[in-house]
């Protein structure tokens, strides 16, 4: 048990003594964690660009944006164009886009359709960005939906006030009719008790003809007689005639005056008496039907003036009714299905639909470049530093930047050997992007370059080859954790997102899913693309500088390392050393 | 001439001097063997000299026979470097490359022209018997071989300067022989060697110069005989056929300068006072007494001996002779 211990005690101190090792064995990891924990210490939701486009901002859209922004998603406008938004989603500036229409007021029974643009390629982050989006659209739905419905059902507890307000007016109307009833039944009643029959019976007339005609003879005679008289100088004769003439009239009268006053009733005397007891009776008929009528003509003008009443009343029940039946009409959104689900999403990739390899590849590229990279510029400059000819290298009359270069280009010899085999099996799997190798060997050249670099840098401070590699693998693992490949890089705390932008390994991807995905051209990522170069020379000026400053501490390194601390011991003098 | 010049050189890592106050002087055509104990500072002195550490206190000068004067050298290493061969103590070449393929590998890197240096190869395989394992890789070589190849590899754009540290460490003796006297050939061949190793013996032989280093400190430099001399023992012994012989010869001892004499049986023990005077009557008189010798010891002291010594007196510094 005491050796166990011992053996264990000597393995960590010759570990903890050698600072390399006790940097990579204790510190690296407590490092990594520390990073981890600064890089991923944020909260729930990701920082992720949500571009949103709408020709023309407003309240409702400004809601969404709202609720977007509730989420602590950072949104970006835009209003030129959608093309826009989806260019900065291929750029990698946004992650999805929302198109809006311009308005989300509903006008008619047509849902509004709201388009989701995402990059299908971000595989970690797409499914969960609909989600976000579609559930942002569909509270903002149910916002606009709850707000028809509130106004329908404003609109039913108007309709329902006025017809509560307009019952009142329906039962004064009724009791105004039913008083109208009462008077017009009672007008009938008036009107039904006057009594219309006929008072008398039928009268012989023929008694007034004959009198008629009587007296029309009596009154001819009496022309004649005038006549006589007129052209006569009044003669006897002419008197006989005239005395015939009068007699016949008075004949004539005594007839017509019988007839007046015959006694059988057939005289006009009689007929008058029964006509004035008619008129008798007809008069007190119609006195009592004056009375009826009057009685009636006052219930029918009550009644009337109830009905009229009841017509004013009426005319302001219509014209609420018409107010009420205007409010129905202009209830447009009278769907149920676009009532209850105002606003639809439909998603859109930014991206063709391809296969997981294509979205994967980009990643896996800049993984395998990034790894080779980093393993091979760390093994290699270990190599030469471990080598036993280093220290003759010291004597060669080349300048030390000749050693960087050659380090640099022996690596790049193999990774590009590496990249070749790569995209001969990609161009298999992917034909179809066979057209954008040049431009992806050109990202792949920047990428292997600064990664052969960084792994140099790490062979320069290491002393020994394990620690050297450990170190390289712990710098490729930082870069990969903060690159977005394994955690959604929008995971990572803003700030340290921000930086996280411009990982040569994330800007590499994002040139690589750029132009393999999106077919952009040089063009288009050509900004990148100087990033990359830029990182490239400065870190070969950082290797040059590192190694003019560590060459002769190197080199001591090297020498006391290989010294082998011979010499004649003062003891051993005389005995079998000399 | 003088090619190479320390003056006052002193090193310090981290407030541990290495080297004080060194003072060294090489000459053209040398071959300097620098011995000392371990830690005593013989792998810095030469890492200084062959320019890889620069001094923390004093300055090494090389002749420029351009310019007719000392420059510092490691102001100017840029310009010396091409002239120096350096062999450290571990061999300094490819392991996977063959013998012919390391010595093109740097012979090339020196920028010699490419007929040159294919002549240079062919001499130098031949110098140094590696022929017919030119196309060997140089882990397949063995130790000596691969010494050999470490020594060409230093050799292979003909510096002017050679600088070996310990050439033949964990070499057997036959092998360390052979690279000495390869070495001796070198130097020979008009180039100024420069080594520290352990085989005193050897640098005995090989050497005309030797600077001895204890505590950081050149105790000794010189020529060898000249080091030595310090150091001859005080006493020598005879060796006479007989104790009759013996007794004559101590008969006529009067007027020798000998401060004592002890005897050992038919062996006399002479501690002189002047050694050469001692010398020369004792022999005069065992010519005149016609007196048979066996023997005459006169103990000149080993470079072994002159280093025990020199060790022994600790921290009494030794005047340069």
């Amino acid at each position: 048990m005491e050796s166990i211990w011992l053996l264990t005690k000597k393995n960590l101190q010759l570990l903890l003594r050698s600072r390399s090792s006790a940097l990579v064995l204790i510190f690296a990891p407590l490092l990594l964690i520390l990073v981890l924990a600064l890089t991923y210490n944020s909260q729930g939701n990701y920082n992720v660009n949500i571009g949103v486009y709408t020709p023309v901002f407003s309240a409702e859209t400004d809601s969404i944006i709202g609720a977007l922004q509730a989420q602590n998603y950072t949104v970006v406008k835009y209003n030129e164009s959608i093309d826009t938004c989806v260019a900065d989603i291929k750029a990698g500036f946004s992650h999805a886009c929302l198109s809006i229409p311009v308005s989300l007021v509903l006008e008619d029974n047509t849902q509004k359709e709201i388009v989701i643009y995402v990059d299908p390629s971000r595989q970690q982050l797409v499914y969960a960005l609909e989600d976000v989006l579609k559930s942002t659209v569909r509270g903002r739905s149910s916002e606009i939906s709850e707000g028809v419905s509130t106004a329908i059902l404003a609109k039913l507890k108007t309709i329902q006030d006025n017809i509560a307000a307009r019952k009142a007016e329906l039962v004064a109307i009724k009791g105004k009719t039913s008083t109208a009833t009462t008077n017009a039944q009672s007008a009938k009643t008036g009107l039904q008790g006057i009594d219309l029959t006929p008072t008398g019976g039928t009268y012989n007339q023929s008694v007034i003809d004959a009198t008629i005609l009587q007296l029309n003879s009596t009154k001819t005679i009496l022309s004649l007689a005038v006549l006589q008289l007129n052209n006569s100088n009044i003669s006897a004769a002419d008197k006989l005639v005239l005395d015939s003439y009068l007699l016949n009239t008075s004949v004539a009268i005594d007839a017509a005056s019988g007839m007046i006053l015959g006694g059988n009733g057939t005289t006009i005397t009689a007929l008058l008496g029964q006509v004035q007891t008619d008129l008798g009776a007809a008069n007190a008929k119609l006195g009592a039907a004056q009375s009826g009528v009057s009685a009636s003509s006052t219930s029918l003008d009550s009644t009337s003036s109830s009905l009229q009443e009841s017509i004013t009343s009426l005319d302001a029940l219509s014209t609420n009714l018409d107010a009420v039946v205007k409010v129905i009409t202009d209830q447009k959104v009278t769907d149920p299905k676009v009532i209850s689900a105002p606003l639809t999403t439909r998603v859109e990739n930014v991206s063709p639909k391809a296969t997981y390899l294509s979205y994967l590849f980009p990643g896996i590229l800049i993984l395998v470049v990034m790894f080779g990279s980093l393993l091979l510029g760390t093994t290699l400059v270990m190599i030469e530093k471990n080598s036993p000819a280093f220290v003759r290298n010291f004597f060669v009359p080349i300048p030390k930047f000749m050693f960087v270069l050659a380090t640099y280009l022996t690596n790049l010899i193999l990774i590009v050997s590496q990249i070749v085999i790569i995209l001969i099996i990609a161009s298999v799997f992917l034909p179809e992007q066979v057209a954008t190798f040049p431009l992806i060997a050109l990202v792949l050249f920047l990428t292997a370059s600064i990664f052969t670099f960084l792994g140099m840098i790490v062979g320069y401070i290491f002393a020994s080859e394990e620690t050297a590699v450990l170190g390289s693998i712990s710098v490729g693992t930082l870069f990969l954790t903060v690159s977005g490949v394994i955690l959604p890089i929008e995971a990572i705390s803003r700030g340290v997102q921000e930086i996280m932008f411009y990982n040569p390994f994330v800007v590499s991807e994002r040139i690589i899913r750029q132009v393999f995905l999106f077919g952009s051209g040089f063009g288009d990522v050509v900004l990148d693309l100087a990033i990359l170069a830029g990182y490239m020379l400065v870190l070969f000026f950082l290797i040059l500088l590192l190694e003019t400053l560590l060459h002769r501490h190197l080199v001591e390194r090297f020498m006391r390392g290989h010294h082998k601390g011979g010499g004649p011991h003062k003891a051993s003098v005389g005995k079998s050393e000399f | 001439m003088e090619l190479l010049k320390l003056k006052g050189v002193t090193k310090e890592y981290k407030n541990h001097r290495v080297l004080d106050d060194v003072n060294l002087v090489i000459e053209e055509g040398d071959m300097v063997g620098v011995i000392g104990q371990s830690g005593s500072g013989k792998t810095t002195l030469l890492n200084i000299m062959a320019g890889f550490l620069e001094p923390t206190e004093g300055e090494v000068t090389y002749y420029s026979k351009i310019d007719q004067a000392d420059k510092n050298l490691h102001k100017n290493f840029h310009k010396i470097k091409k002239h120096m061969g350096f062999a450290p103590q571990h061999n300094s070449f490819y392991h996977k490359l063959t013998v012919a393929e390391n010595l093109l590998h740097f012979g090339k890197l020196y920028g010699i022209p490419h007929p040159t240096l294919i002549a240079n190869i062919k001499s130098l395989l031949a110098f140094m018997r590696l022929e017919d394992d030119k196309h060997k890789l140089a882990e397949q070589l063995s130790g000596g071989m691969q010494k050999r190849l470490d020594i060409s590899c230093s050799m292979v754009h003909k510096p002017k300067i050679l600088i070996l540290d310990e050439p033949t460490s964990d070499l057997d003796p036959i092998l360390q022989k052979d690279v000495l006297a390869l070495l001796q050939q070198v130097n020979k061949q008009g180039v100024t060697v420069i080594l520290a190793s352990h085989h005193l013996e050897s640098i005995d032989n090989i050497c005309n110069k030797i600077a001895i280093i204890h505590k950081g400190k050149v105790s000794v430099q010189g020529l060898v005989d000249d080091v030595k001399k310090p150091y001859l023992s005080d006493h020598f012994t005879i060796t006479l056929h007989s104790g009759v012989d013996k007794d004559r010869l101590l008969a006529r001892l009067k007027g020798v300068p000998i401060l004592k004499i002890e005897e050992q049986g038919k062996t006399l023990v002479v501690y002189p006072s002047q050694v050469d005077k001692a010398v020369a009557a004792l022999l005069q008189i065992i010519k005149e007494e016609n007196l048979q010798m066996n023997d005459m010891d006169l103990r000149k002291p080993s470079l072994s001996e002159v280093f025990e010594k020199i060790a022994a007196q600790d921290d009494v510094p030794i005047v340069p002779k």
